[in-house]
């Protein structure tokens, strides 16, 4: 099992303000897609703007990345520079 | 990208972290490739470029902070003679809220360059005219007559928290709120992090230091104006030539404002003066592109220094609010800090990041991070070196210093104490993979700075800084020239001088010498498509591209010299720049000169090519800064005697360039600390809009500032590299005002620290 | 007037500043404009060997005047001595106002052949730089200070030999 953390944003339009969530899967679209059957439109949501921490990285534009050795994805804020 | 590609870059990343300085060029202090021209005045900026038949524009600005236009009248401009075309929100794309992306939101960026229905800010602009001459083009702006009905300014985060204030934008309902907000709010979001349980364990402490902090809006101050030159042809195609951080954000941005499709417009990257993340978003570009739509004749718009002032780019003042809980031994328990920033007058700090780069230095079980993005009738705030954390650092900073002083504790002892490592969990999620803020620390307490006396009324003050830095999409294409030269194409403005780093990082690989790489920046059309020159990522990102284009490009040389030699492509490798057949010594290797001249023969023209998006492997950044300070109790100025500012900078390429980022990071960040401060009248204009008030460091307010470059090699960049333009902007704030705290004796809270705000104290 | 040495005519309307008369009639656009207010020295040019702001300055006052800009110092073959050390010290980063600190800094060392740190600073404290903390402006006028009296002794030398 996965924990997903997700934003307070998202939760409160999604999850009825539930920020922390369970999944299975090896990739990080997988998991996602399976989110968004119980929660519709928060794939969607997900990917604007967000990016999510894996362990040691951050990772922006996220699509299909591994999850092994990955137990908790968490998104966050997308980074922009100065 | 092939496997082989990757491999080479793994060994290569291991050998350079093994052997250390085993580099030719790699470290050494080279003369940048576009200094001359730079030094003899031919470089050409945005505001220098002049194109025939060109017309001249200027923008009509709001005077107050918060009215409704009720009307607009361009008919005494229109009829001054020379005056070509006047535009105004309605000539734009008309948008709607949802019309956003990731970065943006276009609905906002189409109010903000033309206000619509309502100006939000003094200096709002409103129309935009072009004519003949820059004097007829003012006079134009000059005569545009408009009518307002005006609201009560909404000039600082209390008065917007007010139930009773003007809402500014009606189309925000707070969110990321528990309870969804039934009404428009000031108040754009919330956000928050937590760690653990922060809240149960500052009541096990032994220690909790409680205390809020302000700092006020200031501005990335860079000397160049935005400027821009716009033509649009009849084929419904246009070109602008600008300065900008990002050809590619500026043609994406134009596009959606003017309703144009992104690949009719071309974008040629000016030499840009200065951006500091200011110069990431667009003002100008759509003004001009529907200027020259509509005469049909190139149109140019530069700003002077009080529209800058006024209507660009400044970064969120803010409050925050600091809990840290420790131990008797000094051990950080659990630290909890509220921030608010302001957002200008469309939705949009940076709070986010400064919640998420508060605690990240420290190895902190517990933490909460709150923060909100509150709308106030000032310029929409825009990105500025390492956005967000310079004010939450500030804070925590500031309560690690007293806690401190508290416990009798060396500042740096504390923090090494507490200092985040390999393994630690950051706040916001990430387990860090090796970082230096511990090496920063020890090279801080080594050096000599740290332990001169003071005499009385100077102080010294210490503080750490971090940033994510970041990767992102770049590109990059090598050519090889016909005279075995080669030219490095990327698509990133060089801001800070990413062209010697580019054509260092390409000799380097390739194993010749710089005089032999030309860097260039090229534009939109030229390259593909890459991100942002921000976010400390070009050198990283971009330098990793150019290494991968570099390893494409050997690898088309190898299978040219074998097709040449007649031999199995896997015979031949590549060798400080020379192609070698490893089985046949009879073979003389070939060097890129010789090469160049068998690549027609061989099949065509040669060149390498690498188009990425590093996701991973940024390495994060982290500095110490030391400052002391003197005190004249008399006037209450505050003169900086001494500054030393560390950084762990992965490995740095050019060491002069990357010493020049830390001590510009360090000046701005003194000036913040100091003296620069937006001043707006009750009725909510800007006061301060020129150079003279609005005082930036000049050279006789600062030291020499002296740089200490920790190399911790980052295992994501085939060098080592590790972003350093953002990280040394975030320590000066506290390290500034912990050494003023020091001097005086009282606790400085709220910035700028200038002399009433001293004198006060010190009374 | 004469600009680097060659005699120029140009017509400019009268609130044009010399300024806007070197950019947009003459196309001589390495000197910057930073401000309009005399605030950040971008601008400097030397007008009858005197450094100036040439935002502060008319058009017409310039009338017969012998301006000096940046584009008369130093040429890609030989450039000068503060030309060379802006870039071995890496005194620039984004280069906006490098020409102004060329111009204003020659202006000082055709005064004064030795100035200390601090006279170097507040000479140029009329010039903003917000990339580089100023640190490597001034060491690279200091050197380029030394050089030029080194160059300065031996063509003293050679005249007295
Ligand atoms: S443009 Fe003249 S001093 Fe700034
Ligand atoms: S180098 Fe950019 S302003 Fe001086």
């Amino acid at each position: 099992m996965i924990k997903i953390v997700i934003p307070s944003q998202i939760a409160c339009n999604y999850t009825d303000g539930v920020h922390e969530l369970n999944a299975k899967g090896d990739k990080l679209d997988q998991i996602i897609s399976s989110l968004d059957e119980q929660y519709p439109g928060i794939k969607n949501a997900l990917s604007e703007g967000f990016a999510c921490a894996l362990e040691n990285e951050i990772i922006h534009d996220w699509f299909d990345e591994e999850l092994n050795n990955v137990r908790t994805v968490r998104f966050i804020p997308a980074i922009e520079g100065g | 990208m092939s496997s082989v590609r990757t491999e080479e870059l793994d060994r290569l990343n291991q050998e350079t972290i093994e052997e250390g300085n085993r580099f030719k060029v790699i470290g050494t202090r080279p003369i940048r490739p576009d200094g001359i021209d730079k030094v003899t005045g031919k470089a050409n900026f945005g505001a220098d470029i002049v194109l025939n038949g060109m017309l001249y524009g200027a923008i009509h600005r709001s005077p107050h902070a918060h009215a409704l236009i009720k009307k607009i009248d361009i008919s005494k401009a229109l009829k001054l003679e020379g005056v070509k075309s006047i535009i105004t929100h309605s000539d734009l794309a008309s948008l709607k809220p949802t019309d956003k992306n990731s970065n943006v939101n276009f609905f906002d960026l189409a109010r903000n360059v033309l206000a619509k229905d309502k100006v939000l800010y003094d200096g709002h602009a409103i129309v935009a005219v072009a004519a003949i001459s820059q004097s007829i083009a003012n006079k134009a702006a000059e005569l545009i007559e408009v009518e307002y009905k005006v609201l009560k300014p909404v000039m600082d985060i209390k008065t917007a928290e007010k139930k009773s204030s003007p809402i500014i934008d009606k189309n925000i309902f707070t969110e990321g709120l528990s309870e969804p907000n039934k009404k428009p709010s000031n108040t754009a979001k919330k956000v928050e992090f937590l760690l653990g349980d922060p809240e149960k364990t500052l009541n096990e402490a032994d220690i909790v230091l409680d205390r809020k902090y302000s700092t006020q809006t200031v501005h990335q101050g860079y000397i160049e104006p935005h400027a821009c030159a716009a033509s649009y042809t009849k084929d419904n195609q246009a070109t602008i030539w600008c300065s900008s951080q990002g050809a590619f954000m500026v043609r994406a941005y134009t596009a959606k404002l003017c309703g144009l499709e992104t690949s009719k417009i071309k974008v040629i990257p000016a030499e840009i003066g200065g951006g500091f993340g200011g110069k990431t978003t667009i003002y100008l570009e759509p003004l001009a592109v529907k200027l020259s739509q509509k005469t049909g004749r190139p149109v140019k718009l530069v700003m002077n220094r009080t529209e800058v002032m006024r209507a660009t780019g400044p970064t969120s003042g803010g409050t925050a609010h600091v809990k840290l809980g420790t131990d008797k031994k000094g051990n950080f328990i659990a630290g909890l800090i509220e921030l608010k920033y302001e957002a200008g007058a469309f939705a949009g700090s940076p709070v986010g990041l400064g919640c998420m780069t508060a605690f990240a230095p420290y190895n902190l079980k517990h933490v909460k991070c709150t923060g909100w993005d509150i709308l106030v009738n000032r310029p929409k705030a825009a990105a500025y070196r390492a956005p967000g954390a310079p004010v939450a650092a500030f804070a925590v900073e500031s309560a690690i210093d007293e806690v401190a002083s508290i416990l009798q504790m060396d500042p740096i002892e504390l923090r090494l104490k507490n200092c985040a490592t390999e393994g630690t969990t950051a706040p916001y999620g990430v387990t860090f993979d090796k970082i230096g803020h511990k090496e920063c620390l020890e090279a801080g307490f080594k050096s000599s700075h740290y332990h001169k006396k003071l005499k009385p009324y100077q102080g010294r003050g210490i503080a750490s800084g971090f940033w994510f830095n970041i990767g992102g999409n770049s590109s990059a294409e090598i050519m090889i020239n016909e005279d075995g030269n080669v030219t490095v194409a990327t698509g990133n403005p060089d801001i800070g001088g990413s062209r010697a780093s580019m054509a260092m990082m390409a000799a380097e690989t390739l194993g010749i010498g710089m005089e032999n790489v030309k860097p260039i920046v090229a534009d939109t059309e030229s390259i593909p498509y890459s991100d942002l020159t921000g976010g400390s990522r070009v050198t990283f990102a971009t330098g990793k591209a150019v290494v991968e284009a570099a390893m494409d490009l050997i690898a088309e040389m190898c299978r040219r010299a074998a097709k040449f030699w007649k031999v199995d492509p896997k015979q031949v490798e590549w060798t400080n720049g020379n192609a070698i057949c490893i089985e046949r010594k009879d073979i003389e290797p070939m060097s890129m000169k010789q090469i160049a001249k068998i690549a027609f023969k061989t099949g065509g023209a040669i060149s390498g090519k690498a188009n990425i998006n590093v996701k991973k492997g940024a390495g994060p950044g982290f500095g110490v800064h030391i400052c002391d300070v003197e005190v004249d109790p008399e006037t209450g100025r505050v003169t900086v005697l001494r500054y030393t500012a560390i950084q762990d900078v992965g490995k740095a390429i050019h060491p002069s360039y990357v010493e020049g980022q830390l001590q510009g990071g360090a000046a701005q960040g003194i000036g913040w600390a100091l003296n620069e401060e937006y001043v707006y009248n009750k009725e909510g204009n800007l006061m301060n809009t020129g150079f003279l008030d609005y005082r930036i460091p000049v050279a006789s307010d600062l030291p020499m500032i002296e740089t200490i470059l920790v190399e911790v090699p980052n295992s994501g960049h085939p060098f080592g590299v590790r972003g350093v333009g953002e990280t040394p902007i975030v320590p000066p704030l506290a390290a500034v005002a912990n050494a003023v705290s020091n001097a005086i004796g009282k606790r400085m809270t709220n910035l700028p620290l200038n002399p009433i705000k001293i004198l006060s104290e010190i009374g | 007037m004469s600009v680097n040495g060659d005699p120029v005519e140009i017509l400019c309307e009268t609130q044009q500043t010399l300024l806007d008369c070197l950019r947009d009639e003459l196309y001589l656009t390495g000197t910057k404009e930073g401000c309009s207010t005399g605030d950040c020295g971008a601008c400097s040019v030397t007008l009858n060997g005197r450094l100036v702001c040439s935002c502060l300055v008319l058009g017409v006052e310039a009338n017969g005047c012998d301006i000096q800009t940046i584009e008369g110092i130093g040429s890609e073959e030989s450039l000068h001595p503060l030309q060379k050390t802006f870039l071995e010290e890496a005194a620039l980063q984004c280069g906006v106002c490098t020409p102004g600190f060329i111009v204003a800094a020659k202006a000082l060392l055709d005064e004064k052949t030795d100035p200390s740190e601090e006279e170097i600073r507040y000479w140029l404290a009329g010039n903003l730089c917000r990339c580089t903390g100023y640190d490597k402006i001034i060491k690279a006028v200091i050197k380029a200070a030394k050089i030029m009296r080194e160059e300065n002794e031996q063509r003293t030398n050679r005249r007295a030999r």
